[in-house]
C-alpha cells in the first residue's frame, strides 16, 4: 500500500514539470517586453537593457525556465510587474479566501447532490424523480455567476438576510464569515449539486438492482439502511470521482463568482493581472491552481483504495 | 442505429458491422430534432436564437448602442425588455448579444474539434510512444481549471470575442482528443477494418472511410454539449471584461453593467441570464436526444461501465463518468 502510494506520488513530478513548462512557454509567447513595462515611460535603452539583464530576460529560454523553476521550488514565484510585490505573497493572501468559498460550495454540492441523487434513485420513474431531474438540468444550465446576481437581488438587497458583497476570514470571525459565505457558496454549489445528483442517480439505480442488494432485502434489512449504508458505500468510488472533478470546476467558476460578490480572492487577482499584462502573476496563479488540482486528483485516487480494497 | 435488431445488439461490439449511419437518414434527423417534447422545445429555442443571430438588424428594434432613451425603464410596448443604465434598448442588445454568443460557441467548438479530432485520431491509430506523449500532454492541460487557463491564454492573446473563444477552444480540445482516441482504439479492432486492410486499402483510405466515420459519433454528441458550455464560458469571460469588449453587446457584458446597478434596477439581471440558461438547456437537450438516436444502448452501457469501474478501477486518472462532462465551462 505504502509503496503504491509512493509510486503514484512520484508520477506527479512529470505532470507538474510539464504543466509548469507549458505555462512558462505560454507566458513567454506573450507580446510586449516586461522590461519596458517596468522601466517606465522615460527610460533610456540602457536602463531597459539593465532591467532585462536583472530579470534574466537576456538568457536563453530554457535557462530562464530553469531559473524560474528553481526559484518556484523555494517558494519564490517572481515579482508582480504592477505592484512590485512578490507573486507568492499575493497568492498567499488571496488563496485562503478562494479556498474558503470553494469548500463552502463543495460541501453544499456534496450534501445537496447526494440527497437529491438518493431521492430520485429510490423513486426512479415517479414524478418526484422527474421533478428532481428537471431541477438538476436547470441547475446545470444556469451560470453560477448569474445565480449569484439573482441571489443578491433576492436575499441581500430585497430582504437583507445576507450581506451582498465582501468576505471575512473564517479564522477572524467565524459567524460573520459564514454569513458572508452563504450566498456565494449556493451560487457556486448548485451546478455541482446538479451534476452529482444526475450521476449518483444513475450509479445508485444500477447498484440497487444488483444481486447483493437483493440479498440484503431478502434478509429483511430496512430500505433506509440498505440505501444509506450499503448502496451508498458501493457508490463511494464514482461519487468521489465526481466530487473530485467538481474541485477543478469550482476553482474556475469561483473566479467569476468572486467578481459578482466583490470578494478579493484568486479571481480578482488573476483577472486584474490578465487585464494589466501582469504576466508573472498570471503565471503564478495558473501554476498554483494546477498544483491544487493535481494534488486533489491524487487524493481522490488514494481514496479509491480506502473505499474499495479490491482496487490495487 | 435507430432500429435495433435483436440479434446484432446481443453480439459483442467488434462483431457488429459498421454502425448504420443514423444521422444521414432523414428519420434519424427527425427523431433527433423532433423526437419528444424536450427536443422539440430545444429545436424551437435554438431556431429562434439562430434567426435572432442571423437577422439581428431586422429583429432588433433599435441600435444596440444607441443611448437615446430614459435609463432603467421597465418593460413596455416601446421597449419590450426595458432600458439599461445608459438608456439603451435591452431587447435590441439581447438580439445582438445572441449573435455574439452563437458566434462564440461556434468558434470555440470548431477549434476544439480541429485540434482534438486529429490528435485523438493519431494517438489512437498510431499507439505506442506517440499515444503516450500526446495523452500525457492532454492530461496536463486537463489538470488546469478550464476558466483559469482560458484567462491566462486570453491574457497572452489579448482580450476580445475571438481571442477569448480561441482560448476556450484550446481548453476544450483535450477532452475531444481523449474521447476520439478511446473510440479509435475500439474501432480499429473491428472486423471490417481488418477486412479493409486485407483488401489492400492504404492506411489513409482505411482511416478516412472506416475509422473516422465509425468513431466520430460520440465526439459529435460531446461537441453538442460543449456548445452550451462555450456559451457559459463566453458570458463568464465577457462578465469579467476579457471577452466581448465594451460597448459591443454580449450576455456577459450586459450582466456586468446590470450587476453594477442591481440595487436600482434589479430587473436588468434577468433578460441576459434567462437567455443564457435557455440556450444552454436547449444545447443540452439536443445533445441528450442525439445520444439517444445514435446510441440507444448508451444508457445501459454507461451504467454497466460505472459499475465495472467501481470494482476494477486501477490507478489511472479518472475519466468523467456519464460521458457528458467536459472540463468546466462556468
Amino acid at each position: 500500500m505504502r509503496r503504491l502510494l509512493l509510486e503514484r506520488a512520484v508520477w506527479l513530478v512529470p505532470t507538474l514539470l510539464l504543466a509548469t513548462f507549458g505555462v512558462f512557454w505560454l507566458i513567454h509567447l506573450a507580446p510586449g517586453d516586461p522590461a519596458i513595462t517596468l522601466a517606465g515611460e522615460n527610460a533610456t535603452a540602457r536602463q531597459i537593457a539593465a532591467i532585462r539583464h536583472e530579470l534574466g530576460l537576456d538568457q536563453p529560454f530554457l535557462l530562464q525556465y530553469w531559473h524560474w523553476l528553481t526559484h518556484a521550488w523555494r517558494g519564490n514565484l517572481g515579482t508582480s510587474l504592477n505592484t512590485r510585490e512578490g507573486v507568492a505573497g499575493a497568492i498567499g493572501h488571496a488563496l485562503p479566501v478562494t479556498l474558503q468559498l470553494v469548500l463552502g460550495g463543495l460541501l453544499l454540492a456534496a450534501v445537496l447532490g447526494t440527497i437529491a441523487g438518493i431521492v430520485s434513485a429510490r423513486r426512479a420513474g415517479t414524478s418526484t424523480d422527474a421533478a428532481v431531474s428537471t431541477l438538476a438540468s436547470a441547475g446545470a444550465a444556469i451560470p453560477s455567476f448569474w445565480l449569484g446576481l439573482v441571489l443578491i437581488s433576492m436575499f441581500a438587497l430585497g430582504t437583507h438576510w445576507f450581506p451582498a458583497t465582501g468576505s471575512v476570514a473564517l479564522t477572524s470571525n467565524p459567524g460573520q464569515a459564514l454569513r458572508h459565505l452563504v450566498l456565494p457558496s449556493i451560487a457556486l454549489g448548485v451546478s455541482g449539486a446538479a451534476e452529482i445528483a444526475r450521476q449518483l442517480r444513475a450509479v445508485l439505480i444500477d447498484i440497487l438492482g444488483s444481486d447483493h442488494i437483493r440479498t440484503l432485502r431478502a434478509k429483511g434489512l430496512s430500505e433506509r439502511r440498505i440505501v444509506w449504508l450499503h448502496a451508498l458505500k458501493g457508490a463511494a468510488v464514482p461519487l468521489m470521482t465526481i466530487v473530485g472533478l467538481q474541485v477543478s470546476r469550482f476553482l474556475g467558476a469561483a473566479v467569476v463568482v468572486e467578481a459578482v460578490f466583490g470578494i478579493s480572492g484568486i479571481g480578482s487577482l488573476v483577472v486584474g493581472a490578465a487585464q494589466n499584462h501582469d504576466y508573472p502573476v498570471v503565471e503564478g496563479v495558473v501554476v498554483v491552481m494546477a498544483l491544487i488540482v493535481i494534488v486533489v486528483n491524487f487524493a481522490v485516487d488514494v481514496s479509491y483504495r480506502i473505499f474499495d480494497p479490491r482496487i490495487r | 442505429m435507430v432500429t435495433l435488431d435483436p440479434v446484432s445488439s446481443r453480439l459483442p461490439d467488434a462483431a457488429r458491422g459498421p454502425a448504420p449511419s443514423a444521422w444521414r437518414s432523414r428519420r434519424g434527423l427527425r427523431q433527433w430534432l423532433w423526437g419528444d417534447w424536450r427536443s422539440r422545445l430545444a429545436t424551437c429555442v435554438l431556431a429562434l436564437v439562430l434567426v435572432m443571430a442571423i437577422a439581428a438588424p431586422l429583429i432588433a428594434r433599435y441600435s444596440p448602442t444607441a443611448q437615446d432613451f430614459i435609463p432603467f425603464r421597465g418593460p413596455s410596448s416601446a421597449h419590450w425588455l426595458g432600458t439599461d443604465d445608459l438608456g439603451r434598448d435591452v431587447w435590441s442588445r439581447l438580439v445582438y448579444g445572441a449573435r455574439a454568443s452563437i458566434e462564440a460557441a461556434g468558434i470555440a467548438v470548431c477549434l476544439a474539434l480541429a485540434i482534438g479530432v486529429p490528435i485523438g485520431l493519431i494517438a489512437g491509430f498510431r499507439g505506442g510512444w506517440v499515444d503516450a506523449v500526446l495523452m500525457r500532454i492532454a492530461d496536463t492541460v486537463l489538470s488546469f481549471p478550464g476558466i483559469i487557463l482560458a484567462i491566462a491564454i486570453t491574457a497572452v492573446l489579448g482580450p476580445g470575442l475571438v481571442h477569448s473563444m480561441l482560448a476556450v477552444g484550446i481548453v476544450f480540445s483535450p477532452s475531444i482528443a481523449r474521447l476520439m482516441r478511446s473510440q479509435v482504439l475500439v474501432t480499429k479492432e473491428r472486423l471490417y477494418v481488418d477486412a479493409a486492410v486485407s483488401f489492400g486499402n492504404p492506411p489513409s483510405r482505411t482511416v478516412a472511410r472506416h475509422i473516422v466515420p465509425n468513431s466520430i459519433q460520440p465526439v459529435v454528441i460531446q461537441a453538442t454539449f460543449m456548445l452550451g458550455l462555450a456559451v457559459i464560458a463566453e458570458a463568464s469571460l465577457s462578465f469579467v471584461g476579457l471577452g466581448v469588449q465594451y460597448p459591443s453587446p454580449s450576455f456577459g457584458g450586459m450582466l456586468q453593467s446590470a450587476s453594477q446597478f442591481i440595487s436600482v434596477h434589479p430587473f436588468g439581471v434577468y433578460p441576459p441570464g434567462v437567455a443564457i440558461a435557455l440556450i444552454v438547456l436547449a444545447f443540452n437537450a439536443l445533445g441528450d436526444s442525439l445520444r439517444d438516436v445514435l446510441d440507444p444502448l448508451a444508457s445501459t452501457r454507461r451504467a454497466a461501465r460505472l459499475a465495472a469501474r467501481a470494482s476494477t478501477r486501477r490507478g489511472h486518472r479518472p475519466e468523467a463518468p456519464g460521458g457528458r462532462h467536459v472540463p468546466e465551462g462556468h
